[in-house]
């Protein structure tokens, strides 16, 4: 055990803070990005607070076309956009921008689920108070909806976690790589074993935290 | 104060499979200022649909709703928003926000213009002892009684100080001693503050210990119009005999 660690240890832990920095920076870029998507999507739909049925329609198009191209296909078919932003196509770094376009549209149907489950009742109510628009938003659908954005987050970071295990086959590094180098192509199944295990930690941490995260926000069962 | 005239409502669109409904037809009104007008009818006679005209979540499909002279129809951007902060409305299903506690709820309308903190606190506080909650000003909705729900969303539909109050079956869910309290508190609110209030219900009582006038609607129309006296007097409509339980014709 001792052995093991001592040699494989280090390689281990950079794994580790790889995937974490990967998953953790795509996911913030991916909000930054996706939570507006969602909110678009909401709120232009038939019956929403600025319907728009046609902008709908084809943005909501545009969504499942990204979101039909397999992960692997789409970071290739990126490559040139990757190096275009961060100034090269390998490293943890060049990771983040496929996982981020992948990401996007996938959080802003994850969005749009969570804002759909605010009653409707009080957005007529907030637009009877005389609220505009981006107030009816910021104030009553976000707030509202705050408890399931959570939940829906751990979802998003779990997924993106996963996907790193395909970035590192362009040499981003993270555990799926590791995994992939020694379990795969030199047979080292221990250090497999250890990337798998570090992995479900991370995931059972991830939805841990969350979890607590959206039971502390939601003041509806206490 | 709220004139109505030949107001029509007609929901979904002819060409689709679902039909039509006519919700409301021609129908016709004036509400004073001062007044507790209550419009009472049965289920499905296109009660909440007049409220939901009034206060703009649905638009008519023919005819005019004057507030103050002004046609609402024609109102956009800030002047809507301003027409609507001169209406506080009780939905049946209060329509609180359940992430935010009492106090947050009851200054959430008072918010969303340029404000100052401590007036907006005062506001709340002073709002809170009207309807009896200052107890429960941290609470969430979540933890609190049908009846105490009902005292908030009162509470915020009155803290913009707006002319008229606009009530669906603001009773309905609640026992009878509770109703009592509630009724008691609107009665309060005309005769203090002044506020003009539409009450929509389909309970005669509350007509009785409240209105002082009243519009009988079934099948999208008004049947009979008139003050409280006149229609308990001499109720000409078998709709309204039948509401207030004295027989009429039931073979219909
Ligand atoms: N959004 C809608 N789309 C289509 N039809 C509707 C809609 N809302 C109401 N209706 C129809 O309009 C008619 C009047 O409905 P409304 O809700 O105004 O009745 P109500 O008098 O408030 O009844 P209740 O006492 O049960 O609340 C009903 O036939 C109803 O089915
Ligand atoms: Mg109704």
């Amino acid at each position: 055990m001792n052995e093991f660690l001592a040699k494989f240890g280090p390689i281990l832990l950079k794994g580790t803070l790889d995937t974490l920095y990967m998953t953790f920076v795509s996911t913030f870029f991916a909000y930054l990005l996706g939570l507006p998507c969602g909110v678009l999507l909401t709120t232009t739909k038939k019956g929403g607070i600025h319907p728009a049925p046609r902008f709908n329609a084809i943005f909501g198009w545009f969504i499942n076309i990204m979101r039909s191209l397999p992960f692997l296909i789409l970071m290739i078919f990126i490559i040139p956009a990757t190096r275009f932003i961060v100034g090269k196509a390998i490293g943890a770094t060049a990771g983040i921008v496929p996982l981020v376009v992948a990401a996007v549209p996938f959080i802003a149907r994850m969005v749009e689920t969570s804002l759909e489950e605010v009653d409707h009742g009080v957005i007529e109510a907030a637009r009877c108070m005389g609220a505009t628009n981006l107030q009816i938003i910021m104030r009553a659908l976000l707030v509202e909806s705050i408890p399931s954005l959570l939940r829906g987050l751990s979802i998003s970071t779990i997924t993106i976690l996963g996907y790193t295990a395909i970035t590192g086959t362009i040499g981003a590094g993270g555990l799926g790589d590791i995994a992939y180098r020694f379990g795969y192509q030199r047979y080292e199944t221990n250090v497999m074993y250890a990337t798998i295990v570090l992995l479900i930690v991370l995931v059972s941490a991830i939805q841990a935290f969350c979890n607590l995260l959206a039971r502390r926000a939601d003041k509806r069962n206490r | 104060m709220i004139e109505i005239k030949n107001l029509t409502k007609i929901y979904g669109e002819a060409e689709k499979a679902s039909g039509q409904t006519v919700a409301l037809q021609n129908v016709n009104l004036s509400i004073e200022k001062g007044d507790v007008f209550g419009i009472i009818g049965m289920s499905g006679a296109g009660k909440s649909t007049l409220l939901r005209c009034l206060c703009m979540l649905e638009t008519p499909t023919q005819g005019q709703i004057l507030l103050n002279g002004q046609f609402l129809g024609a109102l956009q951007g800030e002047a809507r928003r301003a027409a609507h902060r001169q209406m506080g409305v009780v939905f049946q299903g209060y329509h609180l926000l359940m992430q935010k506690n009492v106090e947050q709820n009851i200054a959430f309308p008072l918010t969303l213009v340029p404000h100052n903190k401590a007036d907006v606190q005062a506001r709340v506080q002073e709002l809170l002892q009207l309807v009896g909650l200052t107890d429960k000003a941290k609470a969430y909705p979540s933890q609190l009684s049908g009846g105490q729900k009902q005292r908030v969303a009162l509470a915020r539909a009155l803290a913009t100080n707006p002319a008229v109050l606009l009530c669906d079956e603001p009773t309905s869910a609640l026992d009878s001693l509770t109703t009592k309290s509630v009724l008691a508190l609107l009665k309060d609110i005309n005769q203090n503050l002044g506020v003009t209030i539409v009450i929509i219900t389909h309970e005669i009582a509350v007509v009785k210990s409240i209105c002082n006038k009243v519009a009988v609607i079934d099948e999208s129309q008004f049947v009979e119009v008139g003050s409280k006296k006149e229609i308990f007097e001499n109720p000409k409509s078998d709709i309204t005999k039948l509401l207030l339980g004295k027989g009429g014709s039931t073979n219909e």
